[in-house]
Order: C-alpha cells, then structure tokens, then sequence
C-alpha cells in the first residue's frame, strides 16, 4: 500500500518536472530527444523507511546552470540536459528503527546517455555538541624569493551545531608526538588521554558567540600578511591571535584590535606555541570539564613517558595530557609517505589527513587540511562531514579558505 | 765549458723570478782548466753538488752533473772549496789551483739508508716524549694538510679529511663527544721555524653565526685550525706530547715544532687529487753562495665540502721566501734565517642557484696572513761557556675577512629595537624583505721576539748545558670587528650589536726562562736531569683583572736514567727510563676576556594596529657586559714515565702520563633577573586614534624574567690518563720489510667544575617558567678506550716501489656519561633568593619541573666493541724523478657488533672508502 503510494508520488513528480522541462523547451523540438537525459537517482548509506522530504540541488559546471526539485520518495527520476552535473542532497529521512535524521549527501555525474542511474551516499548529519575543528593552516606559504614564510597560520573552528556556542575556555591541543615517528613509548596512554606539546586556551574574559554554522579564526599573528612577494594571507579579521611577545629575540608584533589567546602550556620558553610546518602532528580541541582548572591541570595531569631507541637508549621526558573524555574534536595530520602512527585514539579520530605527500615537500606550502561539506543547515550555512575519521572527513592537500581574507 | 755556462744561465734565470739576482763574471783568459769529481762512498757520481770555488779576488760555482762531475776555468790561484749537498755532509778547504788538474772528493750521507727509511713517526729518545715525522713519512702518507699527520701520533687513525670546516688538534685524547672542553685544542703551541703560529687576537666571528657555514668554521678559542698548515714545505716535524722545556710557554696540551726545507733542493713539484681536493705545489732551493741559500715554495689547494656541491668550497694559497745566511764574526758563526710568508684561505658558501630562487645568500670567509720573521743564531765556538745566543722575532699581520649577505625575510611582521645603549627605547617595523649585508674585519697584529741562550759547563762529573731567556708575545686587533646596518640586522634573534675589535686592549705576555740539562754517567750508567722554571705575566691588563696581579711560575722536570747495556746474544739491549713532571698554563684569548657585551630587548609595548600611522613599538633593552675578571689561566700538570728498550734495530717504547687541567674555559650560563613593564593596550579606543599610544599614559604590569648568559669561566676539568706505546721492527731482509705497532690506552674524564644553572624549558599556565635549577652537574662524560695501528710496509728495491697496508682501528671504547643527578642541589627565582632542593619537593607541583629527565640509561656505560680498516698506500718512482703515489683508506672496514642495555647494536660502517693520488717530480 506504502509502496504504491510512494510510486504515485514518484510519478506525479516526475510528470511534473516533465512538464516543466517541456513546457521551456516549445520552441526546439526536434532535437530535445537527444539533448536530454533521465537521471534515475536512488540513495545508500542509510536504511531509509520514508522521505518527509529531501531537496536535490543540481548544479551544471559548465554553464552554471542551477537546479533543484524537492522529493519525499527514495528514488526519483529527472530529465536534464547533458552534461556535468555536481548535485548535493540535504533534507530529511525516516530510518527503518522510526528515528527522523537530517541526512545530506554530494556527488558529481556526467550525463552522457539518454539514460543513466546514479545512487548517492547519505550520510546523517550527527550534530555534534560543540566546535569542530573545520580547517588547520600549518604549512605557511613560499614567498617569491623561495624562503618560507612561517607566520600567518591558523586554526579555522566552526559551529557544526544547531545552538549558539560560545568560546570561552576553547582549549586547543598540540600533540606531544609526530605522527611520523613511533617510539612505542610506555606507558601508552593513547585510550584515555592525549598527550600534548602545548595547549592554548581562549580565555572567558574574551568568549564570544557563535551561531549555527559560523566559525571562529584563531591566527597566530592577526596582521596582513599578503604582501606582493608573499603570497600569504590577510589574517586581521581573526577572532583571536597568540603572537609571542615574551620572547625578547623574536620581535612578533600584537594587533590590539584582536584579543589574545593563551599559551597556558608549552613545553618551550617564553610561551612559545609553534605548528608544525609539515603538519606531522595532531590537534585537538577541547574544554576543561566542571572542577578543573587551568592551575589543577597543570598539578595533576602529569604524564612521564619513557622509550628505547634503537641504540639501547632509553629516553624519558614528561609532559602534561588532556582526557580524552575532555576533547571535543581532533585531527590526525601526517605527510603521506612519512605517516607510522596517528597519536589520537580511534574514538577521537580514526583516519588521518594531511599536507604533502614526501617529507619536506616544496608543493605543501599554502595548502591545508578542511573538512568536507556534507550539505547545507537550515540558516543555509555549510554544514560539514564529521564522522571521527578525518581520512573521509577531510580534504588532504586543500586550497586554504582565506586566500582572499577572512570573510564569514 | 758549455755545461758549465748552462748551469750558469739556468741558475741566473731562476735567480731574477724572485727577489735577489746574483751574477759572476767568468773570465776566460789565462785560466787553467779544473775537473771536480764528486762520488759516494760506493764510487757512484753524486749529482747536482754545488761547488763553489773562490777567494777574495775571485770567485766560482757550479753544479755536478749526473755523473757527478763539474767543471771550472780558474784563474792560477789559491782557493777555498766547498761542496753542498742536501742529503751529504759538506766540506770545504784550502787548495792551490795553478794548473789543469782532476780533484775527486767524497761525501758521506747524512740521511739513512733507504733500507732505514721510516714511513711512520719515530718516538724521540730524548727527555720528553715526542712524534718525530720526517719528510719520508709525509710523503708515504700524501697528506693534504697537517690535519692528516695526526693518523701518525700513538693512538691515531687515518681520518677522511674535512677540509671545509675547522679542524681541531686533540692529543692525548680520543676528543670529548661534548662541548666546553675545547682548551686541550686551544692549549696545543704550534711553532713554525722557531716563530710562534697561534694568535691570541683571532677574534673572526660571522654576525649571523647560524647561517649555514659559518659556526663550523671559527677558530675562536680553538687555536690553529690545520688545514690552513700545508705539509709540502716541512722538512719534519716534532710533535711534542709530553713536557716541553721552559722556552716554551702559554700552552698547556702539547707542542707541535715545525722545521721547514732550508738550503738547496732541485725543483719540487707535487699535483695530488682526492674525492675533494686539488692540490699543487712547486717550490725550489737555490744557493746562492755558499754561506746563503734562499727558498721559494707556492701552494695551492682546491677543496669542496662533496664532490657534487660545487657551492661550498675552501682555497688555501702558500707562499713563502726563506733566507739562510752564515757570517763569520768574531771568529764565531752568525746564522741568520729571515722568513716571508704569506697565505691566504677562502672560505666560501653560495646558495645553489639550481635548487634555491635566491643567490643573494653567501658567506665568504677571506683570512690573509702577511709573517716576516728574522731569526739571529750566533754559535760560539766549542769550548767557551756559551754555546749560542738565539734572537727569534716575528710580525705577523692577519687581514681577515668574514662577508655574509643575507636575503632577510620575515617570517611575519617584525619590530626590532635598534638601542645602542641601556634603558627604554622606541623600536621600529623594518621591511619584511631586504638584503642584509655584514662584515666582519679582523686586523690582529701579532710581534712575537724571544732572546735566549745556551750555555755549557763543566761542574765535577756533571756537563750542564744551561738555557736562559726572555720571550715576549704581543697581539693587537686593528679590525673594526662586526659591521651591518642596524636598519637592516641580518637576524632578530642577534644578541650583540656592532663593536670594532680595535677598542679592545692589546694582549702582552712576557716570560722568563731558565733551565739546565745536567748530563752524567756513573759507572755504566748513564744519567741526564733537566730542571727549568719559567716565569710569566700579562701586561698590560685593566687592573680589575685577577689576572693582572698574577705571576705564573712553570717548574719542568726530566729525569732520564740509560741503565748498562745488556748483551743478549749478538746484540746489546740498551734500556732508558724517562720520567717527566711539569706545570703548563694557557692564558685566556682576547676574545674570552673582553667578550661582546649582549644585548636583551624585551618587548614593553606592541602596537600594531592596520595604520600605520599610529604603530608603535617600545622596549627596555638590557646591556650585559660579560667580562669575567676573575678569569685566570688554565693549568695543566702533566706527569709522565716512559721506558725505552732497543735491541738489534727493534725499538719499543712505552709510555704511561697522567695530565690534569682543571680550570679549562667554558662559557658558563648564568641566570639573572630582568624587570620590564608591559603595557596593556586594551583600554584604547581604536575607532578614534589620534596619535601613537604614549606610555607615560598606559596603565602596565610590572614583568619580571629570569634570562641567562653565558660567561667565560674557569669552569671546565680535563683530567686525561693513558698509555702510549710503540714498536718498529728493522726491516726484515729477504722479505724486505718492516712491521711498526703502535697504539695507546686514553682514558679522559671531562666535567664541569662550577654547578650548572638550568631552568625548565617549559611555560605554565601563561607564565615562562620562572625559577633556575642549580645542578651539580652538566653533562660530563668519561672516555676510556684504545686504539691500535699496525703498519707493514715493503720496500721493493727492483721496482724501487714502497708498499704499505695499515691494520687500525678501536681496540675497545668505554663512554660513560658523568653520574648525572635528576634533581638540582638548590633552586632561586626572580627574587634571586636560592632554596636548597628536598626531596619533597619532587612531588610539588611547580617544583617538579626543576628535576631533569634522566633515565635509567643516561648513566650507562656504552662499551664498543673492536673495528678494523685496511689502509693501503703504493709509492713508485716511475721515470727518473718522476714518482707516482696512491692511496685507498678504508679499503677494508668492519665494525663489530656490541650490547648496550641488552640491545645488540650492529654498527653500519657508513664511510666510505677515501682514495686519490699524486705525482711528485724533482727536476
């Protein structure tokens, strides 16, 4: 009966776009036989019962032209002109156990027959409770010259929420280990905590909000960094910078129109908080739970570690961790041929991502590491992949997002 | 008649190219024709003899030719003849030439039989324990520079040479795998024909010293740097490992003596090629009378850090005119040596304009050395009290060049205080992109005279033979030191400023010196005492200086006792027991004593909004002079026994030394506080700038942050023990060939006498972490291992070829790290307050930081196991006085396995083989 009735919605909408199409195409009658396509679209990856609703946006890349048709069955049929087709799918599906779940989906076709069949993965769109780590910008960029230019990276957070968050007490994480080196240290404390070279924090005094699909840049230095032989980036729209101004033989410089993040941990002087330039490292982000502050962090979340080396030689070293239950995203970042390990539990992350695919590639410089878009929220903002295996959430050597500033 | 005018022409032409002409007139008629024949013992014609032939009217010379013969017309006279000879004893009388006559003469060696040849260095018999390495050795080994010779000292081996880098004298030590203990290198003399080489005025610093080839090039508070020492003028070399005699002074670890060619030699020319040099060299020894020979000698080397990197490179140019002139006066001999030298050593570093967009980067570092020295010996003749009365001096000027350019890019916008002086200043934002141009000059001048003479005497059995003198040394810099723009710094993590080296002091030492060698026999014994203090002060010093209230006493003793002979068989066993005490003191350079001052800007405002109109930046900059004035001399005692046995041309010696130093120099750190204010921007309205944010209106926090420094300190102990022996066998017939053992047991212990401040590199909860450690020690380790070498070589006297394989490597070597305590001894921080450690504060939260990762194997020892490598190395004279060498060092290599902490550690031997050849011609 469900069956039947799903076919007849199927046929009404698709006789309808039918229409619609024909109804442009009057003048030209000859050849519309050969310049249309029917596109027979299932979908996978979710035990779909019902479709309340799903709208399928169709974008043609060579001429631009836009398109898009609202189903409430789980196939459907188009007739499109031929051609190359990026088509993105978001809205809302009942799953066989009765739960109602936004879902979303991209592919890309070529239509070049006169009938074709294409099945697109859903994915459900699990909000998460707090910030994702959206983007991390750790290369710099080559300047003209040929010399790197380490400054004006960036770590891109976004509100993949349906809720307004606010950024005060944000932690933001640096693994203590390269995830192209294993020492196979003990103890291993990679299932309940993550141990970090240095974390920063946005403090209270500066917490802002941010809406449903926003994001937030925390720069290391807040300035204009384009210059005509630098091919860097205009960073003086971050919301929060961390220039070292403690050291005295660095000379960083401080924009006073941006409020600055803490160093509340480095293993280095003067407050020092450096990126890895080649990204062999992971983040994460993170808040102190209720009782725990930056001061009792410090006293009670030692973590002592020792390992062998290959010449007999037992290193030991300490640094502090954060609780895994604390870590509210993170990113495993590695060079393709150098990666051995990923330092953050499979819970965590379970993939890897990353820049470059040989150690010290000279074609890393001005990529970074951003997450997929899996489709669109309500207030039309991107709404992104998050499925805690950032090898399919993200996009590995990706065009940084603030090449032309930073623009919300 | 013919061949005699041709030697004439020959010499006369060779003559002009330098700087002296010298021309005879030959007189033809009523001459009487004179044949000399010149032979050896064995009747063979010596060639190439000078014979001068003269007297106060007239006066004649020539050359023997390959048979041995020269011939003259002379005037009917009576004449005086001499004949010169490198390698023979010369000779000389009176003889009347009045007709045609035939003279035969023969000359009897001074070298050893080929057969006696030695490829390897011989260890002196005399009081102090010394290398001998003799030209024959220098040529077996094909050296590049001086560096290589070190293959040749007990305990040696033969090392790849480095020639783009510095390379540092260690003797009597395997060299610590950790720095601050670089005062055995700097305390080694080197003195080249009786002229000190080692300037206490070398202050040659790049600017910006990490830039890639810069640190590894300084000899800053290293002294000689050897591969500026080319080999192919020695004559042979002496290298002192045990104690000197008080005319030698500011030294401590050793004493290298180097004796270059002097009189006549025939054209010399050597071409060598290896993996990463060129070298050539051509040089001539010419008599110009019989009482005067003059040297000539040029050199030049080609080297490159790899062959396939064209960009780093090292030229090393030698030129030298030697003197040697004997006069009669008053019936006694007057040698006057004069020298002029000249060298030149580039270093150069350029960015690959392949691989890199930039070329802009370079760094060239230029040293010229400019030495005249004219040392006077006068010899009296035997039987008076004073044997010889000796004037050494020498100027020499060095134009050093250090020339760096730097293509500076920001890695971000940058502020930089460009204060002078100290207190509060307004920084600026330079441009994130420009060319920085440095410059360093160093002018040093060094006059170096010392007097001395020699005396022997007769008291009841003893024969003394007594030396007494004064040696003065003094070294100015006229360099204007390091130079750049401050607009325009080559780094913002310099620490110094611009300073010119001509504002620092002069340095001045002077020395006296007595010591007698006191010779006896009783009996069959033989017995020979040196005893010698030397006395020394600098001058010249700021008296806040500890030093300049200081008079260095150096008492020497040597005791040598030849025990009677034994007869044993056929041969006789002649036994010598040697034993050696003496103090030795190295003054500090100029350098450690009037460092840099260091500069330290500390940030108080930064304020760098979008226009530029209102930026600011403000800093209170720290001058910290570094000068230590308790700095003092390094003291080395050494003490030594050695006995020598020589039994049938077997000679073995074997050597046990204790050296103690233990107030070497090392830049220690010390923490000190700094106070700063920093100025809160926050409450500025940035929508309505008006002007530049003025401090005097802000509201601040007062910081407070505990930085170090390190200052030059007596604070580093070298206490080195060992074992060094030697055997030579003579050659045995039949197989024609010798088999030489040498080797030594090294055991050094370095550590640091002065605590350690360390703090914590770690920042906590928004602050640097603020408290230093005191810790009792740094990283001190112990070394303790044994080398061997075994050398064959085979002489074919058929092929006239030299055949030699060396057998060397690490007999067993113990690394032991000095027991390292985790937890310091005390504790201060901003306050400068100092608090013991307990152990209950490893637990305290902040506290715990100060305790150091030490882990349960940083105290271990690491005991290598043996490893072996064959050299081998062919000499054959292939036309006349053409002789063709080759060499392959690490022919042959393994490294054995060894267990450390239960791992099985399998070494990879990743050097490879080091080969090359050379041509050397005598015409």
């Amino acid at each position: 009966m469900k069956k039947s009735l799903l076919t007849l919605c199927l046929a009404m909408l698709s006789l309808t776009f039918v229409t619609t199409a024909c109804s442009s195409d009057d003048s030209s009658s000859e050849n519309t036989q050969q310049q249309k396509s029917t596109l027979n679209i299932s979908f996978q990856g979710v035990d779909i019962e019902s479709v309340p609703g799903l709208t399928i946006e169709f974008l043609e890349t060579n001429s631009g032209a836009k398109g898009d048709k609202i189903i409430t069955a789980p196939t459907t049929s188009i007739v499109l002109d031929k051609g190359s087709y990026k088509i993105s799918v978001n809205g809302k599906v009942v799953l066989k156990n009765g739960e109602e779940v936004e879902v979303g989906g991209n592919t890309a076709v070529d239509l070049v027959q006169n009938e074709q069949t294409l099945a697109i993965d859903l994915i459900i769109k699990a909000f998460s409770e707090d910030f994702i780590i959206e983007e991390v910008f750790f290369t710099g960029v080559k300047t003209v010259e040929g010399k790197p230019y380490n400054n004006g990276r960036y770590f891109k957070l976004t509100n993949n929420t349906d809720k307004v968050l606010k950024t005060g007490g944000l932690l933001i994480c640096q693994s203590e280990f390269n995830t192209t080196l294993n020492h196979n240290v003990t103890p291993d404390i990679k299932s309940e905590a993550f141990a970090v070279q240095a974390v920063l924090m946005i403090p209270e005094a500066y917490s802002k909000e941010v809406q449903p699909g926003d994001f937030i840049v925390i720069a290391d230095i807040a300035q204009n960094h384009k210059q005509p032989n630098i091919p860097a980036f205009d960073l003086t729209g971050a919301d929060y910078e961390f220039p070292n101004l403690d050291n005295p033989h660095l000379g960083q410089v401080d924009n006073p129109a941006v409020p600055n993040a803490v160093v509340i941990y480095t293993k280095m002087n003067y407050n020092m908080f450096f990126l890895h330039s080649q990204g062999a490292e992971s983040y994460a982000i993170a808040r102190f739970p209720e009782g725990v502050t930056v001061d009792n962090w410090i006293a009670d979340y030692m973590y002592e570690y020792e390992y062998l080396n290959k010449a007999g030689n037992i290193t030991k070293k300490k640094t502090l961790k954060i609780l895994n239950t604390w870590i509210l995203d993170g990113v495993n970042s590695a060079i393709t041929e150098k990666w051995v390990h990923n330092t953050l539990d499979a819970s965590i992350d379970s993939g890897w991502t990353g820049c470059g695919k040989i150690e010290s590639d000279p074609s890393r410089f001005g990529k970074t590491i951003r997450r997929k878009v899996v489709g669109k929220m309500e207030n039309g903002k991107n709404m992104y992949k998050d499925t805690n295996n950032s090898t399919i959430d993200f996009i590995r050597d990706a065009e940084a997002s603030f090449k032309n500033g930073i623009v919300h | 008649m013919h061949n005699m005018n041709k030697h004439f022409t020959f010499m006369k032409a060779n003559l002009i190219i330098f700087f002296f002409c010298f021309t005879t007139i030959v007189f033809a008629q009523n001459s009487v024709e004179v044949q000399v024949a010149v032979t050896d013992e064995q009747q063979q014609g010596i060639a190439e003899v000078t014979v001068s032939i003269k007297n106060n009217l007239h006066n004649y010379i020539g050359l023997t030719d390959e048979k041995g013969m020269a011939y003259f017309q002379v005037v009917p006279d009576q004449y005086q003849i001499q004949y010169f000879h490198i390698g023979y004893q010369s000779q000389q009388y009176t003889k009347d030439l009045l007709e045609k006559q035939m003279i035969g003469v023969v000359l009897t060696p001074l070298v050893k039989e080929l057969q006696e040849v030695i490829i390897t260095a011989e260890e002196g018999k005399g009081l102090s324990s010394t290398s001998v390495i003799n030209r024959k050795a220098m040529e077996h080994l094909q050296p590049s520079s001086f560096a290589d010779l070190m293959e040749l000292l007990p305990g040696g081996l033969a090392q790849t040479p480095n020639l783009t880098r510095t390379n540092v004298i260690r003797i009597r030590e395997f060299g610590p795998s950790i720095s601050g203990y670089a005062t055995s290198a700097l305390g080694v003399q080197f003195v080249m024909d009786g002229n000190v080489l080692n300037s206490n005025m070398d202050m040659l610093q790049a600017v910006k010293d990490n830039q890639s080839g810069a640190s590894s090039r300084s000899t800053n508070g290293y002294g000689m740097d050897m591969r500026m020492l080319s080999t192919n003028d020695i004559e042979s070399v002496e290298i002192i490992r045990g104690i000197p005699t008080v005319s030698y002074g500011d030294l401590t670890s050793g004493l290298v003596l180097i004796h270059r060619k002097s009189g006549y030699t025939k054209w010399q020319a050597r071409v060598k090629a290896d993996e990463f040099s060129k070298s050539y060299y051509i040089a001539k020894g010419f008599t110009v009378s019989p009482t005067w020979s003059l040297n000539a000698s040029l050199d030049y080397l080609d080297a490159l850090s790899d062959p396939r990197d064209l960009y780093e490179t090292y030229r090393r140019v030698n030129g030298s005119i030697r003197s040697k002139k004997t006069f009669e006066w008053f019936g006694n001999t007057l040698e006057w040596r004069s020298n002029l030298d000249y060298s030149i050593n580039i270093d150069e570093v350029k960015v690959d304009p392949d691989t890199d967009y930039l070329a802009t980067d370079s760094y060239q570092n230029r040293r010229q050395k400019i030495s005249f020295s004219n040392n006077f010996n006068y010899k009296f003749q035997r039987g008076g009290l004073f044997k010889q009365i000796k004037l050494t001096t020498n100027v020499n000027q060095g134009i050093e060049d250090i020339k760096q350019s730097v293509f500076v890019q920001y890695s971000g916008p940058t502020s930089v205080s460009i204060a002078t002086e100290e207190g509060v200043n307004d920084g600026f934002f330079p441009d994130l992109s420009f060319v920085s141009h440095t410059k360093t000059e160093g002018r040093p001048l060094n006059i170096n005279g010392k007097l001395e003479t020699v005396m022997g005497f007769q008291s009841g059995i003893l024969n003394h033979n007594l030396e007494l003198g004064i040696d003065y040394k003094y070294s100015h810099n006229y360099g204007r030191g390091e130079m750049y723009d401050l607009l325009t710094p080559p780094s913002t993590k310099s620490s110094t400023r611009p300073r010119a080296y001509s504002d620092i002091p002069a340095y001045q030492n002077i020395a006296f010196f007595a010591g007698d060698q006191v010779s006896w026999s009783l009996g069959e014994n033989n017995f020979g005492l040196y005893g010698g203090l030397r006395i020394s002060k600098m001058l010249g010093l700021n008296h806040n200086f500890d030093l300049s209230k200081k008079i260095y006493l150096e008492p020497r003793f040597m005791l040598q006792w030849g025990l009677p002979k034994v007869t044993l068989g056929e041969h006789v066993l002649k036994t010598d027991v040697t034993l050696g005490y003496g103090e030795l003191y190295k003054q500090p350079t100029g350098l450690m004593l009037y460092p840099n001052k260091t500069y330290s800007d500390f940030t108080q405002l930064n304020f760098k909004p979008a226009n530029t109109a209102y930026q600011a930046v403000n800093y209170m900059t720290y001058v910290e002079d570094l000068t230590n004035y308790q700095l003092v001399a390094a003291k080395n005692t050494k003490k030594e026994i050695r006995l020598d046995l020589s039994y049938a041309k077997h000679e073995f010696f074997i050597n046990y030394f204790d050296e103690k130093m233990p107030n070497g120099f090392r830049s220690v750190n010390a923490y000190k506080t700094y106070s700063y204010k920093r100025y809160d921007t926050s409450g500025i309205d940035l929508d309505h700038l008006t002007e530049k944010p003025n401090i005097e209106h802000l509201p601040y926090e007062e910081r407070k942050v505990l930085q170090g420094n390190g200052r030059r300190e007596n604070g580093s102990s070298t206490y080195k023990k060992g074992i060094e022996f030697g055997y030579t066998s003579p050659r045995f017939e039949g197989i024609n060939t010798r088999f030489t053992l040498s080797g030594a047991w090294f055991e050094t212990l370095y550590t640091n006498t002065i605590p350690v401040q360390e703090k914590p590199s770690a920042s906590l909860a928004g602050q640097d972490y603020a408290l230093v450690g005191i810790y009792k020690n740094a990283d001190g380790n112990k070394i303790n291992g044994m080398n061997y070498n075994l050398v064959v070589d085979t002489y074919l006297p058929a092929l006239d070829m030299n055949i030699s394989a060396s057998f060397q490597g690490v007999l067993f070597k113990d690394d032991t790290r000095e027991w390292k305590q985790d937890q310091p001894l005390s504790y201060f921080g901003v306050d400068g307050v100092i608090h013991e450690f307990t152990d209950a504060d490893r637990k305290d939260a902040y506290l715990q930081w100060l305790v150091r990762n030490v882990s349960s194997t940083d105290n271990l020892n690491r005991h290598y196991t043996f490893d072996l490598q064959v050299n081998l190395k062919v000499s054959k004279r292939i036309y006349k006085e053409i002789k063709a060498s080759l060499f392959v060092n690490k022919l042959y290599a393994y490294m054995s396995p060894y267990t450390f902490n239960k791992t099985k550690i399998y070494r990879k031997n990743t050097t490879n083989p080091y080969f090359g050849m050379e041509l050397t011609y005598n015409f």
